[in-house]
């Protein structure tokens, strides 16, 4: 425990003593709770053909929130990564997989915590206590699989930027699903965050969703397998 | 205290292997060194040995097991210095040391006092991203010991460093051997072996050439000569048998008449020795070569 407690006040000096890891860490949460809380009823007020989309609105910062975790932690890990800390690491009897597993259950421990006050918010009274922490910590399972993706995928932080972009949108791509009345939408199915936006609708509408919860379980240990095996081969090979 | 038998290790995708079936010993308490030219299979050797690399052939103990058998607590009783610098940038030096030092479950040394003695202690408090190289390098040394482990592996330790501060360097590893430790040390630079080591090995395309002591090399494969440099007009040189030199009456004469520069026995150099026993040369070694290729259009005179 006093490891974990040394190595937490050790990551956060990191994050503090550089700008862009603290603003998307603290600063990106804080405006999309802001936004979730003040702007978007009163947008819903001027537009209110938004308001059937609301959840749905509301899933998509929460999804924001936990992606930005993920890239703070693969900022972090990219630097480390060309700093050879991970191989230094790899020579001390904390081992590297502790270290990085250690990272990872920080970071999306932190985003249950932001995703359950984020499907909190107004709109979403209909999840109830057990249904919104289940999907709290399927919206954070989107940092581990944010942070391996960028780390393995990325020469370096500029880079890291770029693929982050990029995945947003990857990432963002199931919410099409809930425009598309067709059986092709489960097409998008390849993409965990898909399952785990059906879980909550799901239950907001009433439906069962025992299967999109099993589905959103199994694409995202598959994710993360595949990305930890990538991160792996790109990182020590 | 090391025990290699026939190991080999090849990289993914390469054609031939990069260490090739070397077998050597390292005893209790003996600095060893490990020299090669760059891509002679000096660091993959040392990867192994520090579990960095796994799926070689042959077989690898330390500390009377082998390597395979070794759990994480392996890291308590070695110690590593990298060849190039690992550090947070973000933390200061001392932040990075304690850091570090926390994961060992054994006490160590004062960090604050290490840092000073590679000349560091002024800079305790300063982010490493803003170190100098050599000033990395010096905190790799740091981070390897500070935990006295039983065995130490260094990677080019005084790579990057002034003279000044490659000293401090190669005195604490002196420290570190008179306290009774093991060091395996991995080097292209054979003045540092000659200087530390008490058994060095070759090793070229991942095949030991030979092992021995610089001092019993030296003797095998030195000229028992004298080497003579004087004034007469232009800087001449004469070359003189050691055995006999105090009855020598060409040598005698020359010191008597001509306007002596220098006087140097003309022992081999591990330069030398290495370009003699495995044919080929250590990058940096191109004045040993061209003072070799010299030697041999000299005419000893041997009156």
């Amino acid at each position: 425990m006093q490891k974990l407690l040394r190595l937490a006040r050790l990551d956060l000096r990191m994050i503090l003593r550089e700008e862009m890891l603290w603003f998307m860490l603290f600063v990106v949460p804080a405006l999309q709770f802001s936004l979730a809380l003040l702007l978007l009823p009163w947008l819903e007020v001027q537009f209110p053909a938004m308001a059937g989309y609301h959840p749905l609105i509301l899933m998509l910062m929460t999804l924001q929130v936990v992606t930005s975790i993920g890239f703070v932690l693969a900022s972090m890990l990219l630097d480390e990564r060309d700093e050879q800390v991970l191989n230094a690491l790899r020579t001390m009897p904390i081992g590297v997989n502790t270290f990085l597993f250690y990272r990872l259950s920080t970071g999306t421990f932190m985003a249950v915590v932001f995703s359950y006050c984020m499907l909190s918010a107004p709109g979403m009274e209909g999840l109830g206590g057990a249904a919104r922490l289940t999907a709290a910590f399927l919206f954070a399972g989107a940092v581990p699989i944010t942070t391996l993706a960028l780390t393995a995928l990325s020469g370096n932080k500029v880079e890291g930027l770029a693929v982050y972009k990029a995945l947003s949108i990857i990432l963002i791509l199931p919410a099409g699903s809930f425009f598309i009345d067709s059986w092709a939408q489960h097409a998008l199915g390849i993409i965990p965050v898909y399952w785990t936006l059906h879980y909550v609708s799901n239950i907001l509408a009433g439906k069962p969703a025992g299967a999109a919860l099993l589905l959103a379980l199994a694409t995202h240990s598959l994710a993360l397998w595949g990305l930890f095996y990538l991160f792996k081969i790109r990182v020590f090979r | 205290m090391i025990s290699v038998s026939n190991l080999s290790y090849t990289y993914r995708g390469a054609g031939s292997p990069a260490v090739d079936g070397i077998s050597f010993e390292v005893p209790r308490g003996e600095i060893f060194g490990f020299l090669g030219p760059s891509g002679a299979g000096k660091s993959t050797t040392q990867k192994i040995l520090i579990r960095l690399l796994e799926g070689f052939r042959g077989e690898a103990r330390v500390m009377g097991k082998p390597l395979e058998q070794w759990d994480k607590s392996y890291y308590n009783h070695i110690g590593v210095g990298f060849e190039l610098p690992n550090h947070f940038g973000k933390l200061t030096a001392l932040e990075n040391l304690r850091f570090f030092g926390a994961f060992y479950t054994r006490s160590g040394h004062d960090p604050l006092e290490l840092l000073s003695r590679v000349g560091l202690e002024e800079h305790a408090g300063k982010r490493v991203s803003d170190f100098s190289k050599g000033m990395k390098m010096r905190l790799n040394f740091v981070r390897a010991i500070m935990h006295g482990p039983e065995l130490l592996f260094f990677d080019e330790p005084t790579s990057g460093l002034d003279p000044a501060n490659a000293r401090r360097i190669k005195d604490l590893i002196l420290e570190q051997h008179s306290q009774g430790r093991t060091i395996f040390l991995t080097t292209h630079l054979m003045h540092d072996a000659d200087e530390l080591c008490h058994r060095i090995a070759f090793i070229v395309d991942g095949k030991i050439a030979l092992i021995d002591s610089p001092k019993a090399l030296k003797l095998k494969y030195g000229r028992r000569l004298v080497r003579v440099e004087y004034l007469n007009g232009t800087v001449r040189e004469a070359e003189f048998p050691l055995d006999g030199i105090g009855n020598n009456a060409a040598f005698l004469r020359l010191l008597r008449e001509e306007n002596v520069q220098t006087i140097h026995t003309e022992e081999a150099t591990l330069d030398d020795i290495f370009i003699k026993v495995t044919g080929t040369s250590l990058a940096g070694t191109a004045n040993s070569e061209q003072r070799t290729a010299n030697s041999k259009q000299r005419i000893a005179n041997s009156e």
